[in-house]
Parts: structure tokens; sequence; C-alpha cells
């Protein structure tokens, strides 16, 4: 693994008189892509935030390439950001916009010029940077923002939602066009998203916040099948909360916990399964949901295929062995 | 510390300390020497006295009942005539609308000492059209016009930008799915009218009668011009009491105008405030226009409709065409029969007729300058740093939208009419930099309100990015922010300068011999039997009038529309 860039000692940040994330810790290596991912109120753009300076950090140290930065202004800090909205200026052009950050640095006009047509090109905006924001699309503001941050060469990106303004096609898009980046230039990233999909598909590692707290760290993939906690099952993709005596059942032994299983882990017609009564079908193109009712407990499925059974049929449902995650805790 | 940090810290404290005297200095202290003057005589409380004093004055006595009786018959006539304008124009179905709609809008152009002279030019004795009128009644005395008439006449036409402005934007919020749901229940036009669409709009009018009531009572530029040697209103009686030498009874009666003033400005926004009506429907219909179904009263509204619209467009064309007549042929003929730009030329050239003219342009643009630095400097730190002092800062730049001039006028000759230790013991009455002084105060509040909303309409983030990116806070104003402003404060800025191209209150209390700006000029010119001045005097007033009409043109474009007082009777 290469060095480390970012990282964060029990830091605590907020505002005056309200502590939004409590000690938090995480060491970023260099190249790397995380994402802070959570809800609303969860505290993500608040960290990211207090990274870029605009919030002191209330308690804790930040470093930056081994130098603590927790106390240095946001202009000397050379992070670069991507804002939710870009923040394009408006009376200037892409060029101009892109080029803000070397003029401060009182750079010559010729490395301005080659720097800000390196950058465009890699962006992919090399014909656009006579134009205005407002005469640009979503996605074109979007590669303008990433040039801009992009352009003094700094080594660490924090990226606060700027896909959330994208509909579902340039969205898509413009994640691979961010990895692409991220992987060809080696920055560091740290993506701030509340957005599942953005989350798992650029991240390296996946940060996830509740309530001010991580609730665990990891990859996609790991989070994904190894939950840590209950918030994982029910944040990240779409699970079953099983009722314990339905646990019970399906699961075998004595099941008082919280216990959650994914849709695709529900398996429908297979011998010794409970039977189920088939309520709803709804056809989603490429599987469709199955919501069932097991002694009166509402259970969802996914299926796919064309072969689906029909509302008011009864079919019979097991759950795939070991693929259930059941924690101790009571039910709330 | 970095050097370029201290050096911004100390530019800002010095900013902030030099604004801080300037509104001690021009705008609070001039407001307790007004009431000092007003109040106090021989070092005690002799209010009494001086009402007593000003009620034994018959003179005091006539301006008093004039301004009553004609504030009184200036809101009814002007109501009248703002909500015809209305009518035609937002409710019912009038062929010629947009012709309607541009003679209707004259006077934000053409108001204040502008159409005052303008009505001279037109009705008064060297008239055109009281030449017609005498070519044809030769009965007719010259001076017809002139009297309480000619003042009233001015009132009724030009006093209703605010029916122009607000009225029309009142009635385009009517929700036209209730005209048609008391049309289906089988209302009548004038139930619909009088039940439907009237109360809705009634706060408008109200606070629209108020602010006309406010117009009518500080009326100056108007009774000045076309009152004649006998009708004179409150306004006039101050500078009189003034150039008197009385200005404790000057300030008196100022600040009983402005407590008057003051009081009808609250009201209105009071009813300002209830304006807002909602349906509560989750989309409504914008309103349509109504037929008029009654032929005979059909053929009424387009003949008043048209008749109101010549009052209206005449005097600014005749103005105009004679602006490029030879001084002889004024009063003389009823259209000119050559023209001519030697006037221009005059006026343009650089003689005499040009100091009047360039006064004007070197106050109005040097308070405009001044403003906008005040502004530019001191809204960011209102906008951003919210405390007791930025407070009564942002309240005291309001303060000269409050008051009224005359009585700021008042207040400023006071406090500096003997030597002032807040400015160095000088005394500024009589010099060169009082008016000009005068004109960046009343130029604040509106650019303080323009600039203010255009600081809190940019989005922080701009900011941010900027800092992230290294820029200083300088830096930062100078590239990001300014750019963002730069259209409103351009804007106001042209504002402010048309409307002191032709203030006349504080102008007539303050000018003299070496700062004699354009208003004053102005009415001199209108009000003197000199054929060549009077020719002047006709450029100057196209002048402003073509200034005002671009400013206007631009501020639509820019969607920021106009504020009322430009219109300064």
């Amino acid at each position: 693994m290469a060095d480390r860039v970012l990282s964060l000692q029990n830091l605590d940040v907020g505002y005056p008189g309200m502590t939004v994330v409590h000690n938090l810790n995480l060491e970023v290596a260099g190249g790397t892509f995380v994402s802070l991912l959570g809800p609303s109120g969860s505290g993500k753009s608040t960290v990211l935030r207090t990274i870029a300076g605009f919030l002191p950090a209330l308690g804790g140290r930040i470093a930056l390439e081994g130098h603590d930065i927790t106390t240095l202004p946001p202009e000397r800090r050379n992070v670069g950001i991507v804002f939710q909205n870009y923040a394009l200026f408006p009376t200037m052009t892409a060029f101009e916009n892109i080029g803000f950050a070397l003029r401060v640095a009182k750079k010559s006009n010729a490395e301005v010029e080659k720097r800000v047509r390196e950058v465009a090109t890699m962006a992919g905006i090399s014909d656009q940077l006579d134009k205005r924001p407002a005469n640009m699309s979503g996605g074109q503001q979007q590669r303008v923002a990433i040039a801009r941050a992009l352009v003094t060469g700094s080594r660490v990106l924090l990226f606060d939602e700027p896909l959330s303004n994208l509909d579902a096609k340039v969205r898509a898009l413009m994640r691979q066009e961010i990895k692409r980046l991220q992987t060809e230039l080696g920055f560091t990233a740290i993506f701030v998203t509340h957005d599942q999909e953005d989350a798992l598909t650029m991240s390296d590692v996946i940060v996830v916040l509740n309530h001010g707290r991580i609730e665990q760290i990891g990859d996609g993939r790991t989070l994904y099948r190894k939950p840590a906690t209950p918030f994982i099952c029910e944040f990240i993709g779409v699970s079953n909360a099983l009722a314990p005596s339905l646990a019970s059942r399906l699961l075998g032994g004595d099941i008082n916990g919280r216990s959650f299983v994914r849709l695709e882990d529900v398996l429908l017609g297979v011998p010794d399964g409970l039977p189920a009564r088939v309520n709803h079908v709804e056809f989603l193109g490429a599987y469709s949901r199955i919501d069932l009712a097991v002694d009166g407990h509402a259970v969802s499925a996914m299926l796919i295929g064309e072969e689906l059974p029909e509302p008011g049929s009864t079919v019979s449902l097991a759950v795939r062995p070991g693929a259930a995650h059941i924690f101790a805790e009571p039910t709330s | 510390m970095s050097r370029t940090i201290g050096l911004e810290r100390l530019l800002y404290w010095f900013g902030l300390i030099a604004i801080g005297w300037a509104v001690l200095t021009f705008l609070l202290a001039p407001m307790a020497a007004a009431l000092h003057a007003a109040l106090f005589r021989h070092g005690g409380l002799a209010i009494l006295d001086a009402i007593a004093e000003l009620a034994r004055s018959r003179r005091v006595r006539a301006a008093l009942w004039n301004t009553a009786w004609l504030t009184a018959v200036t809101t009814a006539t002007v109501t009248i005539v703002g909500m015809f304008q209305v009518a035609v124009l937002e409710y019912f179905r009038v062929k010629g609308r947009g012709f309607l709609k541009i003679a209707y809008s004259t006077p934000l152009v053409f108001g204040g000492v502008v159409a005052a002279a303008g009505y001279n030019f037109t009705y008064g004795p060297g008239g055109a059209i009281t030449a017609a009128l005498t070519a044809l009644f030769p009965s007719i005395p010259r001076d017809w016009f002139i009297g309480w008439f000619g003042v009233l006449f001015a009132h009724t036409f030009l006093m209703t930008s605010f029916h122009f402005l607000f009225l029309r934007a009142a009635m385009r919020r009517v929700d036209y799915s209730t005209i048609e749901a008391a049309r289906g229940m089988g209302a009548s036009e004038m139930m619909i009218l009088s039940r439907v669409v009237l109360p809705v709009i009634m706060p408008t009018v109200l606070a629209v009668t108020l602010l006309t009531l406010n117009m009518a009572v500080g009326s100056f530029a108007a009774p000045q011009v076309l009152g004649g040697r006998d009708f004179h209103m409150l306004s006039q009686m101050v500078l009189t009491l003034n150039s008197l030498r009385r200005p404790d009874m000057a300030a008196l009666l100022a600040l009983l105008m402005g407590v008057v003033l003051m009081g009808l400005l609250l009201l209105s926004q009071y009813f300002e405030g209830k304006g807002a009506y909602t349906s509560g429907a989750k989309a409504t219909t914008r309103i349509q226009l109504r037929p008029i179904r009654n032929p005979l009263m059909r053929s009424v509204v387009h003949a008043l409709a048209y008749l109101m619209a010549a009052i209206y467009l005449v005097p600014v064309a005749l103005i105009v065409l004679f602006s490029f007549a030879p001084a002889s042929s004024i009063g003389m003929e009823i259209l000119p029969s050559t023209l001519t730009l030697a006037n221009y030329a005059l006026v343009l050239g650089g003689g005499t007729a040009f100091v009047a003219f360039f006064n004007s342009i070197f106050m109005s643009a040097g308070a405009v300058v001044v403003g906008l630095a005040v502004t530019l400097f001191a809204v960011p730190i209102m906008v951003r740093k919210r405390n007791w002092l930025t407070r009564a800062l942002d309240a005291s730049f309001f303060l000269p939208w409050i008051i009224p001039t005359i009585l700021l006028a008042v207040g400023l000759i006071a406090a500096f009419d003997a030597p002032n230790p807040l400015v160095g013991n000088a005394v500024l009455l009589g010099s060169y930099w009082l008016l000009p002084i005068g004109y960046v105060i009343l130029s604040l509040p509106l650019m303080v309100r323009f600039i203010r909303s255009a600081f809190i309409g940019i989005d922080p983030v701009f900011e941010e990015a900027a800092r992230a990116m290294g820029a200083s806070g300088p830096y930062r104003f100078r590239r990001v922010v300014l750019p963002l402003v730069a259209p409103t404060a351009i804007l106001v800025a042209g504002m402010k300068f048309n409307n002191l191209m032709a203030e006349y209150p504080l102008s007539a209390f303050l000018y003299n011999v070496n700062n004699r700006p354009l208003p004053i000029a102005i009415v001199d010119g209108a009000v003197s039997a000199d054929a060549d001045q009077a020719a002047i005097s006709l450029i100057y007033v196209t002048l402003i009038m073509a200034f005002s009409l671009a400013i206007i043109l631009i501020a639509e474009r820019l969607s920021l529309g106009r504020t009322p007082e430009t219109s300064n009777l």
C-alpha cells in the first residue's frame, strides 16, 4: 500500500456548541478513493468541510502528507474541492475558472495556458474552454469543476456530492469519468455521497457514517456481504428485517436479536421451505420483486427470469444457507 | 501573521472608522441639530412657543391649509386616475394597450422638477398649449394654468407611478379562476369587480394611496414652478423660513412634516404587509382581460384612456420638439416652424449654459462614486457580521429614506452653519461640498438596499471555492465577488445618478452660486420670462428624460424594476 496522505486523528467536527462527529479516526493511503457514505444529517459533509478548512476542527488533528493542517486556513491547505453545485464562477469562462488557482499563485501566462489546456484535455473539455458555465451542460460543468480542482496538482481532492445534480445517465457516465481520472492521475479522493451506488461503484474504501459516528469502514463487497451493524444491513442494499419468531423458524435455533436477509438470498420454490402467500409481483425489468406473507410477516424476494409466481398463489420459501446477518442486539 | 494580512486588517479598521465618522457627522449630527433647532431656544425647551409663533404667521397658516386640502384632493384624483389606468391596462380589453402602457409610464421618466418644468413649458404662460388656447380664445389669460389648478393637475397625472408599478402587479396576482367562479355563479361584471377583485387588491390600493398622500404632503417642485406667487405649500414655507434666517421655525415645520410623512410611510408599510392574499390554490390562473360588453361604456372607456394618454404624451412630445426650436418660437408658436441644434450646441458646447449641467454631472457622479465605495465596503461587513454595530450602521444608512429630504437639508444647514468640530471646525454651509455630501447621503439607502440584496444572493460556495484555490480576501473580493455584484452596482449607480441630476428639494436648500445644479437651473428657466433661458431649460429637461429612459430600459432588461422615489414632486 502507498504511503498515508491524509490522516484524521481523534477528530471532532461540528459547530460551536454542537459536535456533529465525535472522535473520528481515519488513515487514507495515497491514491485511494474513499467515500464518506451516510444518510442526510450523518455528518459526512461536515467532515469534508472540516478537512477543507471551512469549518474549524473542534478537537483532534488533521494531517496532510505528514504536515499538521488542523489550524491552517483553507487557502493554505492545498486540497482541491469539487462542490455539489460545482461553484464555477459565472462571470468567468471555463478557461478562466480552471486557471483561477494558477493566477492566484502568480504563474506566468504561458504556464497558465499550458496547464489549463493539459488538464482540460484530460477532463475532455478542451473544446469548451471559451464557454461560460451558463452555456454548458451539467456534465460539462462537472468536468470543468474537476479540472479546476486538479490544475494545481493537489494530491488530495475533496468531492462534496458532485453527482447529485445530474440525471441518471450522465451520473453513471461521470462516475466512470471521475474514477478514470483518479486512477490515471493517482490522486487521493475523498468523496461524500448519500448514494450507495456512487460509493459501491467508485470506492476502494467506504466509510459509512450514521448520526456522527462511523458504522463501518471497508470496501463495497465487505460492507454488502459482511455488514457490521444492523444500520449497514438496512442502508446498503435492500434487506428483509425478520421478526425473531420468523427468523427462528427460517434460520433454525432460538434467535432473539435482529436478523436480516437480502432479497436475493430469499429462495422460492425450494423443498422443505415455509409456505408463503404471494401478495404482489412487481416487474422491474432485469429482475422482479415478489412481496410475500409468511405467518403474517411480510418478506420480499428478488427473482430473475420469466417464470414468476401468480399473486394469491402459495409458494415454498427458504433462506440461502449462511446468508442471513444476525445481530445479538434485541429488536427495537 | 503575514504582512499582507496585517495591512488588510489595518485597511478594514480604517474603513470602518471612516464610515462610522461619516455616519455620525453627516447623518446623525444633522438630525440632532435639526431636532435641537426645532425644540430648543435660548437653552430651554421652547416647542410650544415656536408652534404658537408658526400659528400666528398668516403665510404659514395659508401654506398649511393649501397643503391639507390639496393633499386630500390629490389623493382622490390620483386614485381615480391610477385605478382607471390599472383597469385599462390589466383588467379590461382595450385596444392599443401597448401604446397606452407607454403613455401611462411617462411619469417614470418625466417626474419631479423635470415634469413640473415640462408642464410649465406646455401649459404655462409661455407654453404651446397656452399659445393655442389664446389663439382660439383671446380672453383666456396666459397664466390660466398657474396656481392651485396647475399644481393639482400636475399631481393628478404625475403621481400615478405607484399605481403603475405596484397596483398593476397586484392586479396581475388576482387568481382568474376566482373571477370565473363568480361568473359561473351568475355575478355581474360590477359585482365581480367590487366583491372579488377589489378586496384582493385593496391592501395595495391603501398602501399606494398613503404613498400618494406622502408625496402630496411633501410636494415641492410642483408648487414652486406651477403655484405662482399666491399658492404656496409647506415645503416652500420651510425654504422661505430658512432664507428669512429663521432656522428654528424652518426646522420645526420640517420636523412636523417629517412626523406626518413618517407616520404615513409606516402606515403604508403596514398595509403593504397585509397585501399578500394567497388563494390557497396550488396553481393560480393568470388574470385574463375582460371584454366590455356595453358598447357605450366601451366607447367612453376608450375615449378616456386615449385622452389620458394624450395628457401624458403631449408635454413630452412638445418639450422634445421645442428643444430643437429657436428660442424665439417658444411661447409664440404652437408648433415650431424651424428646427435647429443651436440650443444643444449652446448647452453642450461648454459655455455658461453648460455650467449647471457640468455642476450636476460632477456632483452627482462624485456622490455616486463615494456612495458606491461606502456601500461596497460596508455591505459585505453588514451581511457577514451581524452585531449591534453593524445593525446600527444598517439602520443609519436607511435613515434618509425615512426622513423627509427637507428635514435632512435643514439638519445639514443647522449642523454646518457654524464651525463644527466633527469636520475640523470648518463651516461647510456656503462651501461647494455640502450639497454633494447631501447627495451622497441621499444615494445611500437605494445603493445599500440593492447591493445588499446582490451580496445576499451570492452563493457562499463561490468564495469557498476561491479560498480553497488559495485566493486571499481582497483577491476574492476583486475577482469573484465584485464581478457578481457589478451589474447591480452599475445599474444602481445609474439610477441614482439619474435621480441626483433631477434632485430638487435638497438642492434648493443647499446650493450656492458656485455649485448651482441643473434642477435649480431648470426651475429658474421655467419661471423666467427670458425665452433663451427657457430654451436652455428645455435641453436640460430633454437630456434628463433621455437618460432616465435609458436607465429604465437597462433596468427592465436586468429585471430590477425602478424604485418609485424617482418622482419627487
